[in-house]
Protein backbone atom coordinates (compact mmCIF):
# COMPACT_ATOMS: atom_id res chain seq x y z
CA UNK A 1 0.00 0.00 0.00
CA UNK A 2 1.36 3.27 -0.88
CA UNK A 3 1.30 6.17 1.32
CA UNK A 4 -0.36 9.39 0.24
CA UNK A 5 1.12 12.57 1.25
CA UNK A 6 -1.04 14.97 -0.58
CA UNK A 7 -3.63 17.58 0.11
CA UNK A 8 -6.66 14.94 -0.23
CA UNK A 9 -4.91 12.98 2.34
CA UNK A 10 -4.31 15.55 4.75
CA UNK A 11 -7.90 16.84 4.96
CA UNK A 12 -9.41 13.42 4.38
CA UNK A 13 -9.49 13.31 8.25
CA UNK A 14 -12.13 15.31 10.49
CA UNK A 15 -9.67 15.84 13.29
CA UNK A 16 -6.93 17.30 10.73
CA UNK A 17 -9.42 19.66 9.42
CA UNK A 18 -10.27 20.76 12.76
CA UNK A 19 -6.36 21.77 13.18
CA UNK A 20 -6.01 23.46 9.79
CA UNK A 21 -8.84 26.05 10.82
CA UNK A 22 -7.40 26.36 13.97
CA UNK A 23 -4.15 27.21 13.08
CA UNK A 24 -5.48 29.33 9.92
CA UNK A 25 -6.49 31.64 12.61
CA UNK A 26 -3.25 32.13 15.05
CA UNK A 27 0.15 29.88 15.05
CA UNK A 28 0.10 27.54 17.39
CA UNK A 29 2.41 25.02 19.47
CA UNK A 30 1.17 21.05 19.82
CA UNK A 31 0.36 21.47 23.29
CA UNK A 32 -1.91 24.46 22.52
CA UNK A 33 -3.56 21.95 19.35
CA UNK A 34 -3.99 19.11 21.90
CA UNK A 35 -5.99 21.44 24.67
CA UNK A 36 -8.41 21.95 21.71
CA UNK A 37 -8.96 18.46 21.28
CA UNK A 38 -10.31 15.76 22.95
CA UNK A 39 -7.28 13.02 21.83
CA UNK A 40 -4.05 12.50 23.30
CA UNK A 41 -1.14 14.84 22.45
CA UNK A 42 0.57 11.73 20.61
CA UNK A 43 -2.64 11.40 17.95
CA UNK A 44 -2.05 15.64 17.62
CA UNK A 45 1.50 15.32 16.87
CA UNK A 46 0.77 12.32 14.16
CA UNK A 47 -2.10 14.74 12.75
CA UNK A 48 0.59 17.30 12.64
CA UNK A 49 3.00 15.25 11.23
CA UNK A 50 0.54 14.43 8.46
CA UNK A 51 -0.09 18.10 7.49
CA UNK A 52 3.21 19.28 7.12
CA UNK A 53 4.46 16.16 5.49
CA UNK A 54 1.03 17.09 3.08
CA UNK A 55 2.55 20.93 2.68
CA UNK A 56 -0.53 22.27 4.97
CA UNK A 57 1.78 23.63 7.66
CA UNK A 58 5.49 24.22 8.93
CA UNK A 59 6.71 23.79 12.32
CA UNK A 60 8.85 26.75 13.44
CA UNK A 61 11.24 26.36 16.05
CA UNK A 62 10.93 29.24 18.37
CA UNK A 63 13.32 28.81 21.68
CA UNK A 64 11.87 25.54 23.18
CA UNK A 65 8.48 25.60 21.76
CA UNK A 66 7.66 24.25 18.12
CA UNK A 67 5.07 26.46 16.63
CA UNK A 68 3.16 25.05 13.53
CA UNK A 69 1.96 27.47 11.00
CA UNK A 70 -0.41 26.81 8.31
CA UNK A 71 0.27 26.97 4.48
CA UNK A 72 -3.25 27.31 3.32
CA UNK A 73 -2.41 27.40 -0.55
CA UNK A 74 -1.97 23.77 -0.93
CA UNK A 75 -5.83 23.69 -0.18
CA UNK A 76 -7.12 24.87 -3.82
CA UNK A 77 -5.72 22.02 -5.00
CA UNK A 78 -8.97 20.40 -2.94
CA UNK A 79 -11.87 18.95 -5.42
CA UNK A 80 -14.22 16.47 -5.27
CA UNK A 81 -13.20 12.74 -6.92
CA UNK A 82 -15.69 14.15 -9.95
CA UNK A 83 -13.08 16.55 -10.35
CA UNK A 84 -10.30 13.81 -10.36
CA UNK A 85 -11.66 11.67 -12.85
CA UNK A 86 -12.89 14.93 -15.12
CA UNK A 87 -8.96 15.37 -15.12
CA UNK A 88 -8.42 11.66 -15.52
CA UNK A 89 -10.81 11.04 -18.20
CA UNK A 90 -9.88 14.36 -19.86
CA UNK A 91 -5.93 12.92 -20.03
CA UNK A 92 -7.72 9.59 -21.47
CA UNK A 93 -9.58 10.87 -24.21
CA UNK A 94 -5.97 13.04 -25.20
CA UNK A 95 -4.31 9.38 -25.38
CA UNK A 96 -7.20 8.22 -27.36
CA UNK A 97 -6.81 10.99 -30.04
CA UNK A 98 -3.37 10.22 -30.54
CA UNK A 99 -4.07 6.37 -30.46
CA UNK A 100 -6.86 6.72 -32.97
CA UNK A 101 -4.09 9.02 -35.24
CA UNK A 102 -2.34 5.76 -35.53
CA UNK A 103 -5.10 3.02 -36.20
CA UNK A 104 -6.97 5.64 -38.44
CA UNK A 105 -3.98 7.83 -40.39
CA UNK A 106 -6.18 9.04 -42.98
CA UNK A 107 -8.51 11.10 -41.20
CA UNK A 108 -8.30 14.93 -40.68
CA UNK A 109 -6.81 16.28 -37.85
CA UNK A 110 -9.32 19.53 -37.41
CA UNK A 111 -12.47 19.84 -35.11
CA UNK A 112 -11.01 18.25 -31.95
CA UNK A 113 -12.38 19.51 -28.95
CA UNK A 114 -13.32 18.59 -25.22
CA UNK A 115 -16.48 20.40 -23.55
CA UNK A 116 -17.16 19.74 -19.87
CA UNK A 117 -19.44 20.52 -17.63
CA UNK B 1 -27.12 7.09 7.09
CA UNK B 2 -28.15 9.00 3.71
CA UNK B 3 -26.34 12.34 3.55
CA UNK B 4 -28.63 15.39 2.00
CA UNK B 5 -26.81 17.38 -0.17
CA UNK B 6 -27.28 20.60 -2.14
CA UNK B 7 -27.94 20.63 -5.55
CA UNK B 8 -24.32 22.40 -5.88
CA UNK B 9 -22.77 19.68 -3.89
CA UNK B 10 -24.78 17.02 -6.01
CA UNK B 11 -23.38 18.83 -9.22
CA UNK B 12 -19.86 18.39 -8.31
CA UNK B 13 -20.76 14.01 -7.66
CA UNK B 14 -20.98 13.68 -11.35
CA UNK B 15 -18.53 13.94 -14.25
CA UNK B 16 -20.17 15.03 -17.73
CA UNK B 17 -17.77 15.74 -20.36
CA UNK B 18 -18.24 15.65 -24.29
CA UNK B 19 -15.38 14.59 -26.87
CA UNK B 20 -14.79 14.67 -30.31
CA UNK B 21 -12.75 11.87 -31.77
CA UNK B 22 -11.59 11.54 -35.09
CA UNK B 23 -13.08 8.66 -36.32
CA UNK B 24 -15.81 6.63 -36.57
CA UNK B 25 -18.50 5.42 -33.67
CA UNK B 26 -17.22 1.83 -34.54
CA UNK B 27 -13.71 2.52 -34.58
CA UNK B 28 -14.05 4.37 -31.30
CA UNK B 29 -16.52 1.81 -29.94
CA UNK B 30 -13.76 -0.84 -30.07
CA UNK B 31 -10.59 1.17 -28.63
CA UNK B 32 -13.15 1.02 -25.59
CA UNK B 33 -14.29 -2.95 -25.86
CA UNK B 34 -10.94 -4.10 -27.54
CA UNK B 35 -8.39 -5.11 -24.23
CA UNK B 36 -5.54 -5.13 -26.86
CA UNK B 37 -6.85 -1.28 -27.81
CA UNK B 38 -7.27 -0.01 -24.33
CA UNK B 39 -3.91 -0.99 -23.11
CA UNK B 40 -2.52 1.58 -25.81
CA UNK B 41 -4.07 4.72 -24.30
CA UNK B 42 -6.27 3.63 -21.07
CA UNK B 43 -3.35 3.66 -19.06
CA UNK B 44 -2.48 7.70 -17.35
CA UNK B 45 0.73 9.20 -18.97
CA UNK B 46 3.69 7.08 -18.00
CA UNK B 47 1.96 4.05 -16.27
CA UNK B 48 0.87 1.02 -18.05
CA UNK B 49 -2.07 -1.53 -17.58
CA UNK B 50 -2.46 -4.59 -17.51
CA UNK B 51 -6.00 -6.91 -17.35
CA UNK B 52 -6.16 -9.28 -15.16
CA UNK B 53 -9.59 -10.08 -17.00
CA UNK B 54 -11.38 -8.65 -19.65
CA UNK B 55 -14.62 -10.36 -20.70
CA UNK B 56 -16.19 -7.63 -22.31
CA UNK B 57 -20.08 -7.98 -22.79
CA UNK B 58 -22.99 -7.73 -21.26
CA UNK B 59 -22.95 -8.79 -17.13
CA UNK B 60 -18.83 -9.37 -18.10
CA UNK B 61 -16.33 -8.67 -15.73
CA UNK B 62 -13.32 -6.95 -15.86
CA UNK B 63 -9.94 -6.86 -13.32
CA UNK B 64 -7.24 -4.25 -14.13
CA UNK B 65 -4.37 -3.08 -13.13
CA UNK B 66 -2.97 0.97 -13.64
CA UNK B 67 0.96 0.54 -12.82
CA UNK B 68 2.19 3.95 -11.96
CA UNK B 69 6.36 3.71 -11.43
CA UNK B 70 5.96 6.40 -8.97
CA UNK B 71 3.32 5.76 -6.88
CA UNK B 72 2.60 1.96 -7.87
CA UNK B 73 -0.40 -0.49 -8.44
CA UNK B 74 -3.97 1.01 -8.52
CA UNK B 75 -6.30 -1.95 -8.95
CA UNK B 76 -9.55 -1.73 -10.40
CA UNK B 77 -12.71 -3.78 -10.89
CA UNK B 78 -15.89 -3.53 -12.50
CA UNK B 79 -19.07 -4.73 -14.54
CA UNK B 80 -20.01 -4.47 -18.17
CA UNK B 81 -23.72 -3.40 -17.86
CA UNK B 82 -24.58 -2.15 -21.44
CA UNK B 83 -23.13 -3.13 -25.09
CA UNK B 84 -24.23 -1.45 -27.42
CA UNK B 85 -22.25 -1.07 -30.55
CA UNK B 86 -21.41 1.84 -31.43
CA UNK B 87 -23.78 3.57 -29.33
CA UNK B 88 -23.79 2.74 -25.41
CA UNK B 89 -21.38 1.13 -23.36
CA UNK B 90 -22.11 1.26 -19.47
CA UNK B 91 -20.03 0.00 -16.97
CA UNK B 92 -18.97 0.15 -13.16
CA UNK B 93 -15.66 1.19 -12.07
CA UNK B 94 -14.89 -0.49 -8.21
CA UNK B 95 -11.87 0.07 -5.87
CA UNK B 96 -10.40 -3.25 -5.39
CA UNK B 97 -7.05 -4.79 -4.57
CA UNK B 98 -4.82 -7.59 -6.67
CA UNK B 99 -7.05 -10.45 -5.37
CA UNK B 100 -10.40 -8.57 -6.75
CA UNK B 101 -11.52 -7.98 -3.29
CA UNK B 102 -13.67 -5.16 -2.30
CA UNK B 103 -11.69 -2.47 -0.84
CA UNK B 104 -12.77 0.81 1.21
CA UNK B 105 -11.60 3.65 -0.67
CA UNK B 106 -10.05 4.98 2.80
CA UNK B 107 -7.51 1.85 2.80
CA UNK B 108 -6.75 2.76 -0.67
CA UNK B 109 -5.41 6.01 0.15
CA UNK B 110 -8.30 8.00 -1.35
CA UNK B 111 -10.17 11.12 0.74
CA UNK B 112 -12.99 9.74 2.58
CA UNK B 113 -16.00 10.97 0.39
CA UNK B 114 -14.25 9.00 -2.28
CA UNK B 115 -16.96 6.33 -3.44
CA UNK B 116 -16.17 2.68 -3.78
CA UNK B 117 -18.29 2.08 -6.61
CA UNK B 118 -19.00 4.44 -9.72
CA UNK B 119 -20.69 3.80 -13.06
CA UNK B 120 -19.98 4.99 -16.20
CA UNK B 121 -22.15 5.65 -19.38
CA UNK B 122 -20.30 6.07 -22.77
CA UNK B 123 -22.58 7.41 -25.44
CA UNK B 124 -21.05 7.66 -29.43
CA UNK B 125 -22.95 9.88 -32.18
CA UNK B 126 -21.54 9.81 -35.40
CA UNK B 127 -20.73 13.24 -36.20
CA UNK B 128 -19.73 13.56 -39.92
CA UNK B 129 -17.03 11.48 -39.93
CA UNK B 130 -16.05 11.87 -36.23
CA UNK B 131 -17.70 10.77 -33.23
CA UNK B 132 -18.97 12.68 -30.52
CA UNK B 133 -18.72 11.01 -27.38
CA UNK B 134 -20.11 11.61 -24.20
CA UNK B 135 -19.15 10.05 -20.80
CA UNK B 136 -21.19 10.27 -17.53
CA UNK B 137 -19.77 9.26 -14.29
CA UNK B 138 -22.28 9.03 -11.11
CA UNK B 139 -21.83 7.24 -8.02
CA UNK B 140 -23.27 3.49 -8.31
CA UNK B 141 -25.76 4.49 -5.41
CA UNK B 142 -27.63 7.58 -6.77
CA UNK B 143 -27.83 6.39 -10.21
CA UNK B 144 -29.60 2.67 -8.26
CA UNK B 145 -32.23 5.61 -7.21
CA UNK B 146 -32.54 7.23 -10.64
CA UNK B 147 -33.22 3.48 -12.24
CA UNK B 148 -34.94 2.22 -9.69
CA UNK B 149 -37.81 4.77 -10.90
CA UNK B 150 -37.85 3.83 -13.84
CA UNK B 151 -39.45 0.09 -13.25
CA UNK B 152 -42.25 1.45 -11.72
CA UNK B 153 -42.79 4.08 -14.61
CA UNK B 154 -42.66 1.29 -16.93
CA UNK B 155 -45.43 -0.61 -14.72
CA UNK B 156 -47.55 2.38 -14.51
CA UNK B 157 -47.59 3.14 -18.10
CA UNK B 158 -48.31 -1.07 -18.66
CA UNK B 159 -51.44 -0.68 -16.08
CA UNK B 160 -52.66 2.24 -18.40
CA UNK B 161 -52.34 0.75 -21.17
CA UNK B 162 -54.59 -2.33 -19.69
CA UNK B 163 -57.05 0.45 -19.31
CA UNK B 164 -57.15 2.23 -22.47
Amino acid sequence: MIIRRDVFQAIADPTRRQIIDLLAQESLNVNAIAEKFDVSRQAVSVHVKILAECGLLVIRQEGRERYCEARLGKLSEVASWATQYKKFWEGRFGALDRYLDTVKPQKSKNGKSTKSR
Amino acid sequence: MEKVQSPAEAGLQEVWITHVFNADPETVFRAWTDPQQLAHWYAPDGCTIVFKKADIRKGGRYHSCIHNPVHGDCWCKGTYLELDAPRKLVFTAEVTDEHGNDVDPVTAGMPADWPAKTVVTLQFKPLGIQTEMTLHQTVAASLAKFTGAFPSWIEMFNRLNQQL
